[in-house]
């Protein structure tokens, strides 16, 4: 141990201020990556994940502030001079979004914007770039990748253009591949295939990867480390294992029992999480998740709970002392 | 893309039929004939006249005529210059009309594209507020009033330019060029702003961004194309509002064009004048449109490919 | 007098405002105007003109047709009776120029008023109907699209002699094509929308529908299209006067005053500037004011 991490992050706070009003993204998020592993940051839409990624890379809109600290490679990120930031993105940290559908920029053929990172970094010549590229998209599986790259965008299936998309991010050989939801517009079987891709990548090159999901099943397969988010904070962290059987935060009991198991009785009821999303600008005082939280305490609504360490690397931001989840006896 | 072509084209001639046939009605409608203002001349006399020009056979029959000589190019004699052919005052007065024409878009193109893009990256600054609301002086002022200005500024005060005419010369070209562009400057900017602006809001460019990608290399590569996409589309209406605005900057600057020999022809019921102008603008607005549908295809390839 | 107009209200609009959300909408939107500095001062400055033009006439010592042999052509000056001087025939130019307002301002409204109805309800009709009534309506519009407008309106002012009325039908007819496409597509994608089926099946009848549904979802862009079509239209009329086609003297408007002052540029200033002063200053507002209103309503803008 004792060799520092790739990446740290510490007390990282996203703010938006719009109209009057201040929309608090992300509060007060640390987590560390170490290299050659992967991390998975969990939590559904309007948690935070994806401003967190985008502040790291300097890349959050300009209504936004950002706080805190992000090291990669003992370099502060935050507030870095736009020139060390292009450096460093495209090419030392990759970036995949969600929406490969809009990622990809339809006016332009898939081979330029593939190539574009090798350009524009190692100054590649374009004859150069170009067969690199097309070892790429061999290495993300894409048929005929020759006759590919000349093609346009909406004329690849949506599984293809996310594996354009990681080949675009992988180019350069970054250290970190950041993936945003990879699997989320995509159908179930091609999203088998980006997960296996993606596994593959982390154990032929040696990439570390932050993976951002809703879906817990992505992260059973892969992940080092998971960090649970809920409404801007990070509540719940620990290994995979730790997350699965032993959780300790009632959200991310939740989430588990929301999903559905083929074990379970026919004609049970789907689970859902009581109550709404909070409105960002609008946090409670105590937990943020106090209102629909089912082991509700008084003093939950009063003070914040701090993120403690239950054993090993696994610590939650809970009150509530009882270990949670599936295994553990349930409340009816 | 043959087919999408093909498509536009066969729009194009009921298009042509209707105006043909709007202006034939609208002239053949209307109280007065050309002869009307004319000396008084004895009946007889009148209807060899008319005999001459075929105004005394059955509308229907007019109307046939005339299509079957425009299909052949031949937009028939002037009558009120009894010497000259349509096609002649066509031929002396449009070249006057291009000149000018192409060179108010052009500067409309130089000069309000890149306001717009820089009002684009800027949004909310003085790079933008300002630019814009300069242009929008361009487009409340009339352009029969900034001409006159212009004359009294350029030409009066400053004798830096002529105040008219028409000999040919870049000189005499400026000052109509200028007045016809203002509001072309002003709308280019604003569709520039708009569209640039929005095209810089798009993941696609979040994505290069995030791939380190500088950004004058963004805009100029990934966001140009669809950027321009709304400005080719407004080329169609601009070149035909160009077209037809040199009535007004013809009338300003006293030059030898066919808005001029239109308005004339108007007001002295010279048919032919007026139908063959009418159609000739017509055309060229249909022209136009056509031409900026086929290059909306060359910039979006999402309608070039299936 | 180009597809400008169209050119504002683009789809993100029209998407957004077909969505039912009541009265909070206009809230929201009212609200958002009022932050809209250039567009408040825009307001303002109109409605001081607007009043000028009413009352200024009304309380002058001069009116706008009576020529003044002995005043021909006076600069303007503070003191002694003529703020802005007289015209060439001797008129006071202040109150000529508030009766320009009036009339140019009339001339406006009234002109997309009577555009905006044909078009929204040929534009309505189509979209509801749909099918190949609505495919023969649209062609007819793509058709009239081309027609080179200028010309013919033209034509048609020379033919038909110079009356008001058929200034404001040869306006209204020529620039309604835009808000009827516009309202087409609205009246199409509304037509389908869950909240149209509701209705129905809860019994809304057929009129009902149309009324209490479509209507107020249709109101936000219309009023956004009046409120640029008023200025186009003002400029218009000013052409038509320009040429010598316009109002008939000795009614005035910006356009006459402003064509008159054009020919005694070199001597007499103040003619022309006066009132292109206005007129550009009327066109610049109502400019402002809509696309204020645009903003407004367009949820994207932050």
């Amino acid at each position: 141990m004792a060799q520092a991490p790739l990446l740290a992050a510490r007390d990282v706070s996203v703010a938006f201020s719009t109209r009057g009003r201040v929309v608090h993204a992300v509060s007060n998020v640390s987590f560390e990556l170490a290299a050659g592993k992967v991390l998975a940051i969990v939590g559904e839409s309007g948690s935070g994940k994806s401003q967190m990624l985008l502040a790291m890379l300097g890349l959050t809109a300009r209504n936004g502030k950002v706080t805190g600290s992000v090291l990669f490679k003992g370099a502060e990120l935050l507030g870095a001079p736009e020139e060390r930031l292009n450096e460093i993105r495209g090419q030392q940290i990759g970036m995949v979004f969600q929406d490969p559908m809009t990622a990809l920029n339809p006016y332009l053929p898939v081979g330029l914007q593939v190539t574009e990172p090798l350009l524009i970094h190692k100054r590649m010549d374009r004859a150069t770039a170009d067969k690199r590229a097309v070892e790429m998209l061999k290495a993300v599986h894409i048929s005929e990748p020759e006759r590919r790259m000349r093609q346009y965008p909406h004329q690849l299936s949506g599984g293809m253009r996310q594996r354009v998309a990681i080949a675009m991010a992988l180019i350069c050989d970054p250290q970190i591949l950041i993936a945003d939801e990879p699997t989320t517009a995509l159908d179930v079987t091609v999203q088998a295939q980006v997960l296996t891709l993606l596994r593959e990548i982390r154990e032929r090159f040696g990439t570390s990867v932050i993976l951002v999901t809703h879906d817990l099943g992505v992260i059973a397969e892969l992940a080092d480390r998971v960090n649970v988010m809920y409404a801007g904070k990070v509540v719940e962290e620990g290994t995979a294992e730790d997350i699965f059987y032993r959780c300790r935060h009632p959200y991310t009991e939740a989430l588990q029992r929301s999903v559905p198991q083929l074990s379970e009785a026919r004609g049970a009821r789907l689970v859902a999480i009581a109550g709404n999303p909070p409105d960002l600008s609008a946090l409670p005082p105590g937990c943020s998740f106090a209102p629909r939280c089912f082991y509700r305490l008084e003093k939950c609504d009063k003070s914040v709970p701090p993120l403690e360490s239950v054993g090993g690397i696994h610590a939650k931001a809970c009150f509530y002392e009882v270990q949670l989840g599936r295994e553990a006896v349930t409340p009816a | 893309m043959i087919r999408y072509t093909l498509r536009r084209l066969l729009t194009a001639i009921p298009t042509m039929l209707v105006i043909i046939s709007l202006a034939f009605l609208l002239l053949h409608a209307a109280p007065g004939g050309p002869f009307d203002s004319d000396k008084p001349v004895t009946p007889a006399i009148k209807l060899n006249i008319e005999r001459m020009y075929h105004l005394d056979e059955p509308l229907y029959k007019q109307y046939f005529r005339y299509l079957g000589n425009i299909l052949r190019g031949d937009f028939g004699p002037s009558y009120q210059y009894r010497d000259t052919t349509v096609n002649g005052i066509i031929r002396e007065g449009f070249p006057v009309d291009i000149v000018i024409g192409g060179v108010a878009l052009l500067a409309a193109l130089l000069i309000g594209l890149p306001i717009g893009i820089v009002a684009a990256l800027r949004r909310n600054s003085a790079w933008d507020h300002v630019p814009m609301g300069l242009t929008m002086i361009g487009i409340s002022v009339p352009v029969f009033v900034i001409g006159p200005i212009l004359i009294l500024l350029f030409a009066v005060t400053l004798h830096w330019l002529p105040a008219g005419g028409w000999d040919g010369s870049l000189p005499r070209v400026i000052l109509p060029a200028l007045a016809l562009s203002a509001p072309y400057i002003a709308y280019v900017a604003r569709l520039m702003r708009g569209s640039m602006g929005e095209v810089m809001n798009s993941p696609f460019i979040l994505m290069a961004r995030a791939k380190g990608v500088p950004e004058h290399t963004i805009v100029l590569r990934h966001a140009m194309k669809p950027a321009l996409i709304p400005i080719v589309s407004f080329l169609g209406p601009a070149i035909a509002g160009v077209i037809t605005g040199s009535i007004v900057i013809e009338t300003v600057f006293g030059l030898p064009g066919i808005g001029r020999a239109f308005v004339d022809g108007a007001l002295n019921r010279d048919y032919t004048v007026v139908l063959g102008v009418t159609v000739l603008y017509g055309a060229l607005i249909v022209a136009c449109n056509f031409l900026a549908d086929l290059s909306y295809s060359v910039l979006d390839p999402k309608v070039r490919y299936r | 007098m180009s597809g400008s107009v169209v050119g504002k209200l683009d789809a993100a609009i029209v998407e957004h405002l077909s969505a039912p959300r009541g009265r909070s909408l206009w809230q929201d939107a009212f609200l958002r105007l009022r932050h809209n500095r250039a567009a408040m001062v825009a307001g303002t400055v109109l409605g001081t003109i607007v009043l000028a033009a009413l009352i200024v006439p009304l309380i002058s010592s001069y009116n706008y047709y009576t020529p003044q042999w002995a005043l021909l052509d006076t600069a303007p000056t503070l003191h002694g009776g003529h703020i802005f001087g007289t015209d060439d025939l001797g008129r006071d130019l202040l109150v000529r120029v508030m009766w320009g307002c009036r009339i140019s301002l009339m001339i406006g409204i009234v002109a997309s008023l009577v555009s905006v109805i044909i078009g929204v309800t040929w534009g309505a009709v189509a979209g509801y109907v749909g099918g190949s009534i609505d495919s023969l309506m649209m062609r007819v519009v793509d058709i009239l699209y081309a027609v080179p407008f200028i010309p013919f309106v033209i034509v048609l002012v020379v033919l038909f002699g110079r009356n008001i009325f058929l200034m404001f039908v040869a306006i209204g007819v020529v620039s309604w094509l835009d808000i009827a496409r516009i309202v087409r597509g609205q009246t199409l994608s509304l037509r389908n929308k869950e909240f149209i089926e509701a209705a129905r099946a809860a019994g809304v009848r057929g009129p009902s529908i149309v009324f209490r549904h479509l209507v107020p979802n249709l109101l936000g862009i219309v009023i956004i299209y009046a409120t640029l079509t008023v200025p186009s239209v003002i400029l218009f009329e000013a052409f038509l006067s320009f040429l010598g086609l316009g109002v008939q003297a000795p009614m005035t408007s910006l356009g006459v005053l402003v064509s008159d002052g054009a020919g005694e540029l070199q001597s007499y200033p103040y003619l022309l500037l006066i009132p292109a002063a206005f007129l550009a200053l009327i066109v610049y507002c109502l400019n402002f004011l809509g696309d204020g209103l645009c903003e407004a309503l367009d949820p994207k803008d932050r």
